[in-house]
């Protein structure tokens, strides 16, 4: 049975296949809560990433990935099979991450730091390559921290296009499912966010980049 | 042709996605080869979306929380009315027509029914109502008196006038008669002449008897003037 699951998964990152998500879907819609459990813990992890860099507060991100499963689960009679799972869970959670933002927006933004690059100091796993040991660096770290910061001061649908299109590898029209705005938009999104990074990144880092670099050809 | 770094510039989204075709591809990737700048900017972006991607620093949802989820999910689906179960996710304009249409249904109606009464309730054409009412005094507050005296004294006057003209009438008549026999006489007698009255003429009747009658009254006409203010209150 072990190895059955395992073999519905995407060797990648875990995720599931879309026969497999159809499956559970079904089963979820009848009802079955084994599948609903499997939907959810196959999807929570990378919904919680996603949720936590747009509002970067831990608490915050918990309530309301809880809340995007939930709202997922009451509707689930109504999914369209056409789509990802996925994209459905993520179009709920920005939307929630939209409206706690506005309801945040005159407070002072609590940016959680305390978890920022957690496990990411230097020697805490063992090197396994050059290109790791370039990546796990004190000015990869640094340059990490800058980069971040760098996501962080776009604008919420640029902030989410960059997520979406680097961590779920989402092409510019699932954005745009997702984000509910035309796939043309996603890419001046897409393209404004860049800029931004460059402008903000170009100054004061290049030896970081140069080391990044020499890593990366090293490797 | 070779291309430019502002040029290649404008090519880099496209380039780092794999968008150009085959031959554009090839002219970026030869000048990146021979412009650091170029070659950096795209290597900045290339790494900035290498981090995004690969890093994982954000916090671990704990052990527990699938199994929260699910729980919560479960109570939540059972306390859900059987008619809430299944039913559609809406999105903004399928909802805002809902409103809509609701709001047509149910107030249309009312405002129909409120126009309706707003119109029957509508008071008419504001009543003339008399000076007296208009004054607050009616016939009775004035009193009988103050309406009965002037009609009496009209009747009064009313009767004089009649008695006068009958007068007048008879001594018209008894005038005639002693005319029409005086002549008869005299042209009995000597085939003269008949001479000219002598009497009272009609004409010295009717003067002071006009007279009388358009001299305003003085005597009877305080009281009812006193009981016609009673009434012009």
């Amino acid at each position: 049975m072990e190895q059955e699951t395992m073999t519905q998964h995407d060797p990648a990152d875990g995720r599931l296949t879309p026969e497999r998500e159809r499956q559970l879907i079904a089963a979820a819609q009848g009802g079955c809560a084994h599948s609903a459990h499997e939907l959810i813990s196959s999807h929570q992890q990378r919904l919680y990433a996603f949720i936590w860099r747009m509002v970067r507060n831990n608490h915050d991100a918990e309530e309301l990935c809880q809340e995007a499963f939930l709202r997922a689960f009451q509707a689930i009679d109504t999914f369209d099979s056409n789509y990802r799972f996925s994209t459905w869970l993520f179009t709920i959670g920005y939307r929630l991450c939209l409206n706690a933002m506005r309801k945040q927006k005159s407070q002072d933004l609590d940016v959680d730091f305390g978890t920022f690059a957690q496990g990411d100091a230097p020697g805490s796993d063992a090197p396994e390559s050059i290109a790791d040991a370039v990546v796990n660096s004190d000015e990869a770290s640094r340059l990490k921290d800058i980069i971040w910061n760098s996501v962080d001061q776009l604008s919420p649908p640029q902030r989410a296009t960059v997520l979406l299109f680097y961590r779920e590898s989402l092409s510019c029209q699932q954005i745009g499912e997702v984000l509910e705005i035309p796939a043309a938009t996603v890419k001046s999104h897409l393209h404004r966010a860049r800029a931004q990074l460059k402008r903000l990144l170009s100054g004061e880092l290049i030896e970081d980049w140069s080391v990044v670099r020499a890593g990366a050809q090293a490797g | 042709m070779s291309v430019t770094c502002r040029h290649v510039r404008q090519l880099h989204d496209a380039y780092i996605d794999r968008e150009l075709p085959a031959g554009l591809t090839a002219e970026v990737h030869a000048h990146l080869l021979q412009c650091p700048a170029c070659q950096q900017q795209v290597e900045m972006v290339r790494a900035c979306g290498g981090v995004i991607a690969s890093d994982r620093s954000e916090p671990q949802l704990d052990a527990g929380f699938t199994a929260r989820i699910a729980a919560a999910v479960a109570a939540r689906t059972a306390a859900m009315p059987l008619k809430l179960l299944g039913k559609p996710v809406e999105t903004r304009r399928e909802r805002r027509l809902r409103l809509m249409r609701s709001f047509a249904k149910t107030s249309i109606p009312a405002i129909a029914a409120m126009m309706f009464f707003a119109i029957l309730i509508k008071p008419s054409a504001e009543v003339v109502v008399p000076a007296t009412a208009v004054k607050g005094v009616t016939v009775e507050q004035a009193g009988v008196k103050g309406v009965v005296a002037p009609t009496l004294s009209a009747l009064n006057e009313t009767r004089q006038a009649v008695a006068d003209f009958n007068q007048f009438v008879e001594f018209a008549a008894s005038d005639a008669a002693n005319g029409a026999s005086r002549a008869m006489g005299r042209s009995a007698d000597a085939g003269e002449q008949p001479p000219t009255t002598t009497g009272p003429s009609l004409l010295d009747f009717l003067l002071p008897t006009f007279d009388e009658m358009l001299r305003p009254s003085n005597g009877a006409a305080t009281p009812v003037e006193e009981d016609a203010d009673l009434i012009r209150l």
